[in-house]
């Protein structure tokens, strides 16, 4: 009977067990051994979702604590479409900004001015230029997909966190020379960046801290992460940028009908 | 006195120990000294312009502007145009930058197909020639870049470098290596306050390096001929050079930096401070040779410690009333020099009597060569002595000629402080602001802060008027404003249509553009308007290389403003950028000078009153200082040399040196009285004793004030020629314009 027992109850608890243990030393050593690029793969970037909607409001803050407040309905698709409608402050009311393909070469950017009832084709400003002079470039508020342009590096983790070192990809034209990454190891959410810009003096170079990113607020809304409040640093300007964003919906299945001028003038 | 006399001559090795102590001490903090040669951080930080200016540095990104000029025969080729372009970017990144501005990354509004956009003038350097015609066309023909960016020759371009007022000090050499990377055939030039800051501290350290050893070199040439004896020489030229030590000992521990009114402080020690030494070794030589040295030194520290310590003290008077200065850097001359004066008094009280009890076994016997020349200056004492007791009120007469003849060139006597002036006509700092002058419209700016609703398209207008008067102001340059750019936008957004040109009259309408050109535009509205839309900059530059044009153009500014903006509500308007900061230390310069002047007369005359209870006797002292003064002004006003931060020292520096002669000459003269001398007598001894004392010490000291005409600043030159007359004409004043006074006293009475 105890044999009976043993072979029928004991023994498998023992191999699930035993298999289990075995399973999560295997899914544990292998987290401790992804590689910096494997981990970079997996960190949960902004524009994961097929489309999103959200209000979001930017805040600047300048070195006083002064601050300037925007408020704004903010539609995306994909990743190359993108329509803003501003809600706040009245005087900018109505106005809207529309993007078309995206960070392509055949980008295209129509304003919509409200008091004009006019809509005009903008060129946009350089890639690392400032948007809307906050401490946001245009680049930061695009493509969040650093493992198009950096290798990562993995370096000691902290509690909870993974920390990567990115290293420009000879090829990409990014402003940034380096970045370092914070990266929640349950969420995959990024909860800082530090961006590296090479300076030159005279024959040697060395890494210039430019600005910080750091984001809170995490939610998992439609089963992604996502930070609701990223606050960028000048670090030289000691001049703060804060987005946040409210009423975050993804994968509505936004019509592309919604990206066009004629969506932009209503 | 006495006291204090046995106890130094009763223990010398503990004097000397102390002294050494003090100066250990003083060498160790001197190490920490910083150097300070930006305008605008010796004026009160409390100042508008200098408030206003912090505050345009934080909001529009950079306030100090530097001005690379490029400059070629013709800088529309590939070459010249490509390494313009490398300029821009590599000055750019160096830290402390805040932003640069080239024709080669200049962004302006242009027409885009069925839009506008706000983008570089050129994606890329052009390369071929009808590109680089094109280009070329462009610029000379717009009025934002031609005088400006490019000179309308086309035989240079400059590089607007906008840098933030908190930087490294090394950034302008930083700059330089790059300007020198690409020179040849190309020339450049670095202009703008920051790199004239730089200038003089590269010459503030030459002049430290060459003035001080020339200037206690040539003292001690003076004492060697007055003495000729080995301890006459050596002695009082420790006591200065230890007072210097001390001095900038505590202008390090005090954190004050060395600027370009206090490099002069050793020299001015030098030759000041060993006055108090031949003082005390006139004495030591006079005194009878058969007593012991040790009873010599007691009586001369007695005898002469009062009167060294009180030319001491009334010299520190004339120095410390500079403290009342606005100007950080002449209030710091004033009590380090002040100071510099109290250590050199003290240490030669002690250190030289100390020292000679320890070195000298026995007095040495003055030489014979030593009495032939003072027979000579004897001889010519004893002439001026007999011309004043016998042709009385020639003197007099004589000075109140000189008087009339200072007091005509008043009027023409002006003031400057535009640091560029601080140097020669052919120095790089001069020829480079005046190219940024003959082809850029000058090297330095005004900057017109309008505080109120920029959105507001009536306080648009109002911007717009007022720029449309300053055209009228001939050294002001056509500044690219805010109103320019909501005017093109507002145009381009209709078709180019001329009639569109203006100011929309919706306040949406303009805040909706704002956002247009801040979505395209990248940082372009940032040096024009603030991101909370509540301040608008207008910044001409100014183009003037003398500080009472400056003065004129701020005035019909001023009165433009007033037109423009009289009746407007809730707006302010602030002025600042470099031509204002010049102003403003100008009228400093003035308002400090007449105070100062007054405070020096006032308190070097209750000393000389304190010490010595003679009403009449302390009027007369002051007579021939009061005139000196007087008459440096005149000096300057008819050779056209103008108050600057130098200069306006002269008047304090002269009242408290040239009392020590009134004073010395009165107090032997009074000694003689006692003794039973007639009048005409106590004059004639006190001439041939203290004449020569007198003498020698003038000539000490003017010879150290020669020094500075060597310096590497046109305002220590100056300073150096003005401060070694008045202190030859106190001394003159004092042996021939107090005698005559003291003699015509004996007539009144009688």
């Amino acid at each position: 009977m105890k044999k009976l027992v043993l072979k029928k109850f004991v023994i498998p608890l023992l191999v699930i067990t035993l298999v289990g243990l075995l399973a999560a030393v295997v899914v544990v050593s292998k987290e401790k051994e992804m590689t910096g690029n494997e981990i970079l793969k997996t960190v949960a970037f902004f524009n994961q979702a097929k489309d999103q909607t959200s209000k979001m409001t930017m805040i600047l803050i300048d070195k006083n604590g002064d601050e300037i407040r925007k408020e704004m309905d903010v539609w995306g698709k994909g990743d190359h479409m993108r329509l803003i409608k501003f809600t706040y402050p009245a005087d900018i009311k109505g106005t809207g900004f529309l993007v078309q393909d995206a960070d392509l070469d055949t980008e295209k950017m129509y304003i919509y001015l409200s008091a004009f009832k006019k809509t005009k084709r903008i060129a946009g400003s350089a890639k690392g230029e400032s948007f809307m002079e906050s401490d946001f470039s245009y680049d930061d508020m695009g493509s969040f997909r650093y493992d198009e342009h950096y290798d990562a590096k993995r370096l000691k983790d902290k509690e909870g966190i993974f920390v990567l070192e990115l290293k420009k990809k000879e090829k990409s034209e990014k402003e940034f020379e380096q970045l370092v990454l914070w990266v929640s190891m349950e969420s995959r959410v990024p909860l800082r960046v530090e961006f590296y810009d090479l300076k030159k003096i005279g024959k040697e170079e060395k890494l210039e801290l430019k600005k910080i990113l750091t984001t809170d607020n995490a939610k998992k809304i439609s089963g992604y992460w996502i930070p609701t409040v990223l606050v960028m640093e000048d670090v030289k300007k000691k001049h703060m940028s804060k987005l946040i964003f409210k009423d975050l919906k993804f994968d509505t299945g936004l019509s592309d009908s919604i990206f066009t001028e004629r969506y932009l003038e209503r | 006195m006495k006291k204090i006399a046995k106890f130094i001559t009763g223990h010398p090795l503990m004097v000397i120990g102390i002294i050494a102590l003090i100066t250990v001490f003083f060498i160790i903090s001197a190490t920490r000294i910083s150097i300070e040669t930006d305008i605008k951080k010796l004026l009160p930080s409390n100042a508008e312009s200098v408030v206003t200016f912090n505050a345009i540095d934080e909001e529009f990104g950079g306030a100090d502007r530097m001005y690379v000029i490029v400059e070629d025969e013709n800088v529309f080729d590939y070459e010249t145009l490509s390494k313009v372009d490398a300029l821009t970017n590599e000055i750019a990144d160096i830290s402390g930058v805040a932003k640069v501005m080239s024709i080669t990354n200049l962004n302006e509004i242009k027409a885009a197909p069925d839009g506008v956009e706000v983008a570089p003038l050129i994606e890329e350097v052009p390369k071929n020639k009808p590109e680089i015609a094109a280009f070329k066309k462009k610029l000379l023909a717009d009025e934002k870049y031609a005088g400006l960016f490019v000179a309308k020759d086309s035989s240079a371009t400059l590089l607007l470098v906008k840098l933030y007022i908190e930087r490294d000090k090394t950034i302008v050499t930083e700059v330089e290596k790059f300007c020198k990377s690409y020179e040849g055939p190309e020339k450049m030039y670095i202009s703008g306050s920051p790199s004239v800051a730089h200038a003089i501290q590269v010459g503030l350290v030459k002049d430290l390096a060459k003035l001080t050893p020339l200037a206690f070199g040539l003292v001690t040439f003076i004492l060697f001929i007055s003495f000729r004896s080995w301890f006459g020489v050596i002695l009082p030229m420790i006591c200065v050079g230890l007072s210097s030590i001390w001095a900038f000992g505590l202008m390090a521990l005090t954190g004050k930096p060395l600027t370009v009114v206090t490099v002069d402080v050793p020299v001015l020690l030098a030759s000041v401070g060993s006055a108090y030494g031949i003082h005390v070794l006139s004495r030591y030589y006079e005194e009878d040779s058969s007593r012991s040295i040790k009873e010599i030194l007691e009586t001369v520290i007695d005898k002469t410690g009062i009167a060294v310590f009180i030319a001491a003290a009334t010299t520190m008077a004339g120095f410390m009333s500079n403290v009342v200065s606005d100007i950080s850097a002449i209030r710091t001359f004033g009590f380090v020099s002040a100071f510099g004066i109290g250590s050199a008094f003290l240490i030669t009280i002690s250190f030289i009597p100390a020292a000679l009890l320890l070195l000298a076994r026995k007095r040495p016997e003055a030489e014979g060569k030593h009495k032939e020349e003072n027979r000579i200056l004897t001889r010519a004492l004893g002439g001026l002595g007999n011309f004043l007791t016998t042709k009385h009120k020639w003197t007099m007469i004589l000075a109140a000629l000189l008087l009339v003849g200072a007091l005509v060139a008043y009027p023409r006597v002006t003031t400057e402080s535009d640091p560029v002036r601080y140097f020669n006509e052919e120095s790089e700092v001069v020829k480079t602001s005046n190219l940024a002058r003959g082809k850029f419209g000058g090297a330095m700016t005004l900057d017109i802060l309008i505080e109120g609703d920029a959105k507001d398209p009536e306080l648009l207008r109002r911007i717009e008027k007022l720029q449309k008067k300053m055209r009228d102001i001939e050294i002001l340059s056509k500044p690219y404003t805010i109103v320019d750019a909501i005017k093109e936008t507002h145009r381009l957004m209709n078709n180019n249509d001329k009639r569109f040109d203006v100011i929309p009259d919706s306040r949406t309408g303009i805040a909706q553009y704002l956002l247009l050109l801040s979505l395209s535009g990248g940082d372009f509205l940032q040096t024009m308007i603030s991101s909370d839309r509540r301040q608008i900059l207008v910044s001409p530059r100014v183009n003037t290389s003398v500080s009472t044009k400056i003065d004129k153009m701020l005035v019909k500014v001023k009165k433009a403003i007033n037109e423009t903006f009289g009746d407007a509500e809730d707006v302010s308007i602030k002025l600042s950028g470099m031509s204002v900061i010049i102003k403003d230390m100008r009228e400093m310069l003035i308002a400090n000078q007449v105070q100062s002047l007054f405070i020096a007369i006032g308190a070097v005359f209750l000393m000389v009153l304190v010490f010595y209870r003679t009403l009449i006797g302390s009027i007369f002292c002051m007579i021939p200082i009061v005139l000196t003064v007087m008459l440096n002004f005149g000096i300057m006003g008819w050779l056209g040399i103008p108050i600057d931060i130098a200069t306006v020292m002269v008047g304090s520096i002269a009242i408290g040196l040239g009392i020590d002669y009134a004073v010395h000459f009165f107090n032997r003269y009074r000694e003689e009285l006692t003794g039973g001398a007639e009048r005409g007598d106590a004059i004639k001894t006190t001439l041939k004793t203290v004449g020569k004392a007198v003498v020698y010490n003038a000539a000490a000291v003017a010879v150290g004030f020669l020094v500075l005409p060597i310096s590497e600043f046109e305002v220590l030159k100056s300073f150096g020629w003005l401060a070694a007359f008045a202190i030859l004409f106190s001394a003159l004043g004092a042996l021939a314009l107090l005698p005559d006074l003291l003699l015509s006293r004996r007539k009144i009475l009688k």
